[in-house]
């Protein structure tokens, strides 16, 4: 007799080892997102961009069309793709240092024209693939490659930047939500979140963002354990989680 | 199924209706499974898998209650869960 | 129709489906043509927020399997060679229109040519190489964005235009025919795009990359573009001639120099100098059978160019046992016909 799976991995996660550290947040997401285009049977209809990051090669893992781009233009590749096929569902899959800081022009510029497109992003307040460098979201105080000191606005190295803040401001962005993956709760959380940002492109009401704050525990030097605990205690103090704007976008 | 340790059993429990497999050679041993086990049914190994880590095993003298707390947390999704 | 505007109706007429630009002189008319046509055509216009921008927007129309297209001049082509290098590395075609200023920095907005190097050697990171039409009249300009979509597709690989203010900016009238019943540099029509992102209905998923990290990957990859380069090479050469049959002495010249060249070979004949043209249309691949066809019976081989001297460099390698005299002038100044003849004449009377 076969048996009935309560929890089982989705059928759009190949079964391949990933190549991301041991606790890493992206494993958990890519299952998210596998889960929600399953969930939404969007398998057929579904692209993803995915670009310059530990990310890059998302699709050795996921089972429908995807493209990556080049670092910080997965908003500009988006919606060349989703201009031309606006029946299918496009979504990219952004790093902090990819969306806020190279890429931020293309960010703004996607969301302000209203394009309907689903954007998650995986804030871990680092440059993880390169090695640890100083991010926009990078907190106050962090140690990284690049701030060896610890990151602090009076050395003119800025505040930890606020993307998702700033886009809610944008009249073309209909739903802006932060979430973690720090505990079962959380993950569950995000799903949803995602999940609304998926459905928000299939409804047509026009931009969606879902950040998410996600553990690297290689380049923050701590246990899997510890880097959960890190978010709870420190990364949500600037970055509060919540549904930030969730709005119907008038045309 | 899970087993019980006939050590550790007691008369009264009752056979769980979940079980949990584990793909053991494609954990890095991250231990967010275990962390969040609230039945602490799942353990790391003394041993090492293929990567070289202390892989997520099951831990015998408790039972799973079907949670699914360390599918959701699993980075590496080698944990699935099964219903009786 | 000038330049510009006519290189965007013949990109409609062969079938753009998405164009996205932005904002620099002198090929400003271009994207204005596009905004206002491609709605007509109830197609896609993006004016997109940067150069970089508009590049990765016609990555992703053409992953999607959309011929498209943007323009631009030269410091805006500048930011789009990363792009353009991804989408070498991806096999993704598209037409890229460069309506050439002067260089370098912020340079000029009058006619150059000085972007030669940067076309046709790849122009940004990586081995590769981008097929490049260079137009010499409006017509022309016409029929190559046309065969660029073509070659674009059939080879899988971005094609530049490589135009000048001049071309961009020129009001010529062009032949009903040409726009309407264009002939076909293949005959066979592209066939449907089985690698691009339709949504994995029925297939396996595509997937659009130039990302090739584990062993091995990256030289077999290298080593398919570099078949496809060799290809290109051998079949897509083009030049053209202008009195070179019984010519002593060639002068070879592109794009809107070579309109100049014309006159003074026209010049030089009346005072029974047997001069001629050689013209290359595609700057990559050069046509380097044609060319070295056409000097053998001459004697000296003169370069005219408005840059510092950027192709004269192709013609030495295709040529080198000819004497080469190369004349030029830089961005902000055209050069004269008088000058080309009195060059042509100073060299011959040694």
């Amino acid at each position: 007799m076969k048996p009935t799976y309560k929890f089982k991995k989705p059928e759009l996660l190949h079964g391949v080892d990933t190549h991301y550290c041991s606790g890493c947040g992206h494993g958990i997401l890519h299952r998210l997102i596998a889960e929600i285009i399953e969930e939404l049977n969007l398998k057929e209809k579904t692209i993803g961009v995915a670009p310059v990051g530990c990310a890059v090669i998302a699709y050795n893992y996921w089972d429908f069309d995807c493209s990556e781009a080049s670092h910080g233009r997965a908003l500009a590749v988006a919606t060349g793709i989703k201009r031309v096929h606006p029946s299918l569902t496009v979504f990219t899959y952004q790093g902090d240092g990819d969306l806020a800081s190279i890429g931020l022009a293309e960010t703004m510029h996607a969301a302000n024209r209203g394009e309907n497109l689903t954007c998650v992003f995986v804030n871990n307040a680092c440059y993880g693939m390169t090695g640890g460098q100083m991010a926009p979201t990078t907190l106050i105080g962090q140690k990284t490659a690049t701030t060896p000191l610890g990151r602090d606005p009076r050395e003119k190295e800025g505040w930890p930047l606020k993307v998702s803040e700033i886009l809610a401001m944008l009249p073309g962005v209909c739903f802006v939500a932060r979430s973690s993956i720090s505990n079962p709760a959380h993950v569950k959380q995000t799903h949803d979140y995602i999940k609304r940002a998926f459905m928000n492109q299939t409804e047509e009401k026009g931009f969606s963002i879902v950040e998410v704050l996600s553990p690297c525990p290689t380049i923050w030097q701590k246990t899997p354990e510890e880097a959960m605990n890190w978010i709870d205690t420190e990364m949500t103090k600037e970055f509060p989680l919540g549904i930030i704007k969730n709005t119907e976008v008038h045309r | 199924m899970a087993k019980t340790n006939p050590l550790n059993s007691s008369p009264k429990q009752k056979q769980s209706r979940h079980s949990v497999t584990i793909k053991k050679d494609k954990c890095k041993g991250c231990k967010l499974c275990v962390i969040y086990c609230p039945t602490k049914h799942l353990r790391l190994s003394d041993t090492l898998n293929k990567r070289g880590v202390h892989y997520a095993e099951i831990n015998e003298t408790t039972q799973c209650v079907g949670c699914g707390r360390c599918y959701l947390m699993c980075p590496d999704c080698c944990i699935e869960i099964i219903e009786e | 129709m000038t330049g510009n505007e006519a290189m965007g109706e013949a990109a409609i007429r062969a079938g753009c489906r998405f164009y996205a630009g932005y904002p620099i002189t002198p090929q400003n008319e271009l994207t204005a043509y596009m905004a206002r046509r491609m709605r007509e055509e109830e197609r896609v216009f993006i004016q997109a927020e940067s150069e970089i921008a508009a590049i990765n927007m016609v990555y992703g129309a053409s992953a999607a399997g959309a011929r498209s297209m943007t323009s631009s001049s030269s410091p805006g082509i500048s930011l789009k060679q990363e792009g353009i290098s991804y989408m070498a590395g991806a096999q993704l075609p598209a037409v890229i229109v460069n309506v050439m200023r002067a260089g370098p920095g912020l340079g000029h907005i009058s006619s150059s040519q000085s972007d030669y190097f940067q076309s046709t050697r790849g122009g940004g990171h990586g081995d590769y190489f981008t097929p490049t039409f260079s137009p010499a009249s409006v017509e022309e300009a016409v029929r190559l964005v046309r065969e660029a979509f073509e070659v674009a597709d059939y080879y899988r690989t971005p094609v530049l235009i490589l135009a000048d203010a001049i071309i961009g900016q020129t009001m010529e009238s062009i032949p009903l025919d040409v726009l309407e019943k264009p002939e076909l540099r293949f005959k066979k029509k592209p066939g449907h795009k089985s690698w691009a992102l339709t949504g994995a209905r029925g297939r396996p998923a595509n997937i659009i990359r130039s990302f090739f990290l584990y062993e091995g990957q990256l030289p077999r990859h290298n080593e398919l573009l570099s078949k496809k380069w060799e290809k290109i090479k051998k079949s897509e050469q083009r030049s053209d001639l202008y009195q070179a049959d019984d010519a002593h002495f060639l002068i070879v010249a592109y794009g809107s120099q070579a309109r100049i060249v014309r006159e003074a070979v026209d010049m030089l004949r009346n005072e029974k100098i047997k001069a001629g043209m050689f013209r290359p249309i595609s700057l990559w691949p050069y046509p380097q059978e044609s060319l070295t066809a056409a000097v053998k019976k001459i004697k000296k081989v003169f370069v005219i160019e408005q840059s510092l001297g950027q192709m004269v460099e192709d013609v030495r390698l295709t040529i080198p046992e000819k004497e080469i005299l190369f004349f030029g002038k830089t961005g902000g100044e055209i050069p004269e016909i008088e000058d080309v003849v009195n060059f042509v004449k100073k060299h011959i009377k040694r």
